[in-house]
């Protein structure tokens, strides 16, 4: 069996009075792993206690064989994509990504030629020779990944590095992931949006309320969610004869018009039926759809159903 | 399965040092610093003032100099002679002109020069020097100088005490004779020639007056002594600065005394605090009165203030010493014709023949080396107009180095940071030793430019400019020493908030308000501890023994360790407070 690429032995953090990660103890293996988690599970504690930006209050991580805590050294094998923004005023994308690769002891030529590789990888080269401060959310998120594998660690943790990206900019981010994966890197990623974890990878570690919830293999934990219906809002100027047409493609918990004239809501047990039956219903039948979206698509109110 | 199939590599390390790390961060953040447009802003006004002040020193007659320039440099003196016999003395008559030859001999080692005036003895005569008033004369050589006296035809009186009296045949005559004891002069107010009444003496007649010009010059007027006699005298009084004079007595009311007198002429520029000493050793066998005067130079209109340190008259034993010091302070403007010394040694009336003097004047000592530290350390730390160096400082730090960490906390770009190999420490070290450097344009720059703006208008050679170097290690070493305590300050309280106004307005209050603050407490508690929350008077004294200046615990209040202490206090609470931030408080939480 191969060595686990980060060890979470019993940990515990606390700030202050508030827990913020509860006696976890999880492994996180090579290739690419789904930290999964609702807002405020402690996802971002997990990842800083691994990148070594804080210490545990107990317990033990080790990355790569070391302790992260108080170990500059170690930084230099792994690349970490924060969560917020976080730039370095007055600096061009290539810049910014080239002094990053400067900090890690390269001399200049070599970390322009880095970065500029880096920048490449992440399809920004365009783009590289302005100011990072007019970057969208999207041109931001994936110069902050070129930082992170600029100097081309072995390992990647990367949190919450398509949040506020547009679907584009989320389409375009897992590709990058899916190439650097390719390459022979491992990943650590975190969300809270399930299917974007789900295209990515099969392994996955959910944590909820600092605790951890579930880790292992996509499948053996979708299998529980699938009791657990999923809401689907549908936007369709014909949503009677939409729903007939669902009602008998796949099955449903339940159906109900919505308030508004062209609204309707799906519950159901099996989302990928459904959308899979969704697809193929609106091409054969030419359903005109305005817009889609689940308020329940989302890890709170997995999470809610998993912890009961 | 998706996902690599190869284990993680081992780490070979090949990152580079972590010093060349820390290297890049702090000249990053010194790039950073000065391309903001607040610290463009302040360099530029901070290098106007600096501008204005070098050319201040270049073009002001004179300059602000290091030291002043003594005209007479030391073993180079002046002795004035009659250039022929008749020069002594000459028989004048009444409203007749003369010319009196006088030879200037340099008898010191080093090439000089001499002022010569003519000293008319009162306002009714009238004199010039015939050429130049000033003449170079080399070491060992000699020149000649050339008076034109013109007496005029009534003879008028001094304007001291004076008695009216009567020659033998009825004649009016006038006595006088000068109050002060500095000198004793008769004058003859007669109508009869000065032959017959020469004539008369000789002739061992009773000669009540006579004539007799000052037998030395006045002392006001300069390095060269000049010495004009015209009188009845049988023998005119000579006079040498540095010899013994041999006066015999004669004649009623008449006492000449022996009188040693030492001369220097000191070039002082404006703006100029100095020190200096002489000390007076009574070789002689009996007791004397020295006396201590101080003039500055007629032809000169600025005044100086002046006062010797002590009383001005002392009795000094046969075989004893002693020492003055004496100020001098000028103004703004030049004081360029020179400030006389006289020291002048009475021994009482009577004939004597004892050279009573020996005389030592400092121009270099350890006082030099303190004037020298004084009239630097007033203008880098001193206050008034020398302010402005403080406030860009303050000012710089306050804008951009407040903002120094709290920018990066605010924009989470400490996560990036402390995501490579740099641990918290190299951080911190980094990004103040970046401050550090960004500050040097504004604070250490300017005061080495100065000194060496100051050191080029001394008109020092090699020798005397290797001399002064100990004033540039105290300038960079009391910036150093400012800076860093600065700088730990700016890193701490930058640390504290993500807000980089607080830190700001933290430290302008603390560099700048805290005068302010304690002179408020002081007056209300009546407490002189509380000088310690002053942080630029602390600064201040601390600087005194790296500048020469003798520390003054009397007129501060505590010893010069008390400073250091707070000061080393205050760094390390920063210190404590970073490492509260950073390691214990986990600043990227």
């Amino acid at each position: 069996m191969r060595r686990p690429i980060i060890k979470v032995q019993m940990v515990s953090k606390f700030y202050g009075r508030v827990m913020g990660l509860n006696d976890i103890t999880v492994d996180f293996g090579p290739g690419t792993t789904g930290l999964l988690g609702p807002n405020g599970a402690g996802k971002s504690t997990l990842i800083k206690l691994m990148t070594g930006q804080i210490r545990p209050s107990k317990g033990k991580v080790e990355v790569l064989s070391e302790r992260p805590w108080d170990n500059p050294s170690l930084n230099a094998r792994f690349g970490y994509c924060p969560e917020q923004d976080a730039f370095f005023k007055g600096m061009t994308g290539l810049k910014f990504v080239s002094f990053t690769a400067r900090l890690m002891g390269y001399p200049q030529t070599k970390a322009r030629t880095m970065a500029k590789e880096a920048i490449e990888k992440v399809g920004m080269t365009a783009a590289m020779d302005r100011d990072v401060q007019g970057y969208s959310k999207g041109m931001r998120q994936r110069i902050k990944l070129a930082q992170s594998l600029v100097h081309d660690p072995d390992l990647l943790i990367l949190d919450e590095p398509m949040s506020g990206t547009d679907p584009m900019g989320r389409v375009r981010m897992m590709e990058v992931l899916s190439d650097l994966e390719k390459e022979g890197k491992h990943i650590v990623v975190s969300s809270h949006i399930l299917h974007e974890i789900e295209r990515m990878t099969e392994s996955i570690i959910l944590i909820d309320k600092g605790k951890l919830v579930a880790s292992g293999n996509m499948h053996d934990i979708r299998d529980s969610l699938d009791r657990f219906p999923l809401t689907v809002r549908i936007i369709t100027d014909e949503r009677s004869r939409l729903a007939k047409l669902l009602m008998d493609a796949t099955p449903m918990s339940s159906i109900t018009f919505g308030e508004q004239g062209n609204e309707l809501l799906v519950r159901t047990p099996t989302p990928d039926l459904f959308y899979s039956a969704f697809q193929d219903c609106l091409v054969e039948n030419k359903v005109k759809v305005t817009a889609i979206d689940s308020p329940d698509d989302n890890l709170n109110a997995i999470f809610e159903y998993l912890v009961g | 399965m998706k996902g690599p199939t190869k284990d993680y590599r081992p780490f070979k390390g090949s990152y580079g040092s972590r010093g060349y790390r820390v290297l890049r961060l702090t000249l990053n953040t010194s790039v950073q610093l000065l391309k903001r447009t607040s610290s463009i802003v302040l360099l530029v006004l901070s290098s106007l003032f600096v501008f204005i002040n070098i050319i201040a020193l270049a073009i002001t007659p004179g300059g602000m100099s290091l030291d002043d320039i003594d005209t007479v440099e030391a073993g180079a003196y002046f002795e004035v002679r009659p250039a022929a016999e008749e020069d002594l003395y000459r028989m004048v008559e009444l409203g007749s002109a003369i010319e009196l030859n006088y030879i200037v001999s340099n008898k010191g080692n080093r090439p000089g020069e001499a002022l010569v005036a003519v000293v008319p003895p009162s306002q009714y005569w009238t004199g010039e020097v015939k050429g130049s008033s000033t003449i170079e004369v080399e070491a060992g050589s000699h020149k000649q100088v050339t008076f034109e006296i013109t007496v005029p035809p009534d003879q008028g009186r001094f304007d001291s005490v004076s008695e009216e009296l009567r020659f033998e045949d009825g004649r009016p005559g006038m006595y006088s004779r000068r109050s002060g004891e500095q000198f004793v002069t008769a004058v003859a107010a007669s109508t009869e020639s000065l032959e017959d009444l020469y004539a008369t003496y000789q002739d061992g007649g009773a000669v009540p007056m006579g004539i007799d010009i000052p037998s030395y010059t006045d002392p006001r007027m300069g390095v060269a002594s000049t010495m004009l006699v015209l009188g009845t005298r049988e023998k005119v009084i000579s006079y040498d600065p540095l010899e013994t004079i041999d006066v015999p007595v004669s004649g009623p009311n008449l006492t000449f005394t022996v009188k040693d007198t030492f001369i220097r002429t000191i070039k002082v520029k404006q703006n100029t605090y100095m020190e200096r000493s002489v000390t007076v050793r009574n070789v002689g066998g009996t007791d004397a009165t020295v006396h201590l005067s101080i003039y500055y130079n007629p032809l000169q209109y600025t005044p100086v203030y002046m006062e010797p340190i002590g009383p001005p008259n002392e009795r000094i034993g046969a075989g004893q010493s002693r020492e003055w010091m004496f100020m001098l302070n000028t103004g703004q403007y030049p004081f360029n014709k020179g400030v006389n010394v006289i020291v002048l040694a009475d021994n009482g009336s009577g004939p004597s023949n004892v050279t009573m003097l020996e005389i030592e004047y400092h121009t270099r000592s350890k006082s030099d080396n303190e004037k020298l530290g004084r009239q630097y350390y007033d203008m880098l730390w001193g206050g008034g107009i020398r302010f402005e160096r403080f406030l860009w400082l303050v000012l710089f730090m306050a804008i951009s180095g407040a903002a120094l960490i709290s920018d990066d906390i605010k924009n989470n770009s400490i996560a990036l940071y402390l995501s490579r190999p740099l641990s918290w420490v190299d951080y911190i070290l980094g990004k103040s030793a970046g401050l550090f450097i960004a500050l040097i344009p504004i604070s250490l720059l300017p005061a080495v430019l100065l000194y060496i703006t100051g050191i080029a208008f001394s008109n020092r050679d090699l020798g005397e400019v290797i001399d002064t170097l100990w004033l540039l290690g105290s300038i960079i070493l009391s910036y150093l020493i400012t800076l860093f305590l600065m700088v730990s300050v700016s890193v701490a309280l930058s640390s504290v908030s993500k807000k980089w106004i607080y830190a700001g307005v933290g430290t302008f209050s603390l560099f700048l308000f805290s005068s302010i603050i304690s002179t408020i407490l002081r007056a209300i508690f009546d407490q002189e501890w509380l000088k310690l929350i002053d942080l630029r008077l602390l600064m201040k004294l601390m600087y005194r023994p790296l500048f020469a200046i003798p520390y003054d615990p009397g007129g501060i209040g505590f010893e010069w360790y008390v400073t250091v202490l707070v000061m080393a206090g205050i760094v390390m609470a920063c210190a404590a407070t970073v490492v509260f931030r950073f390691h214990h408080r986990e600043v990227a939480r």
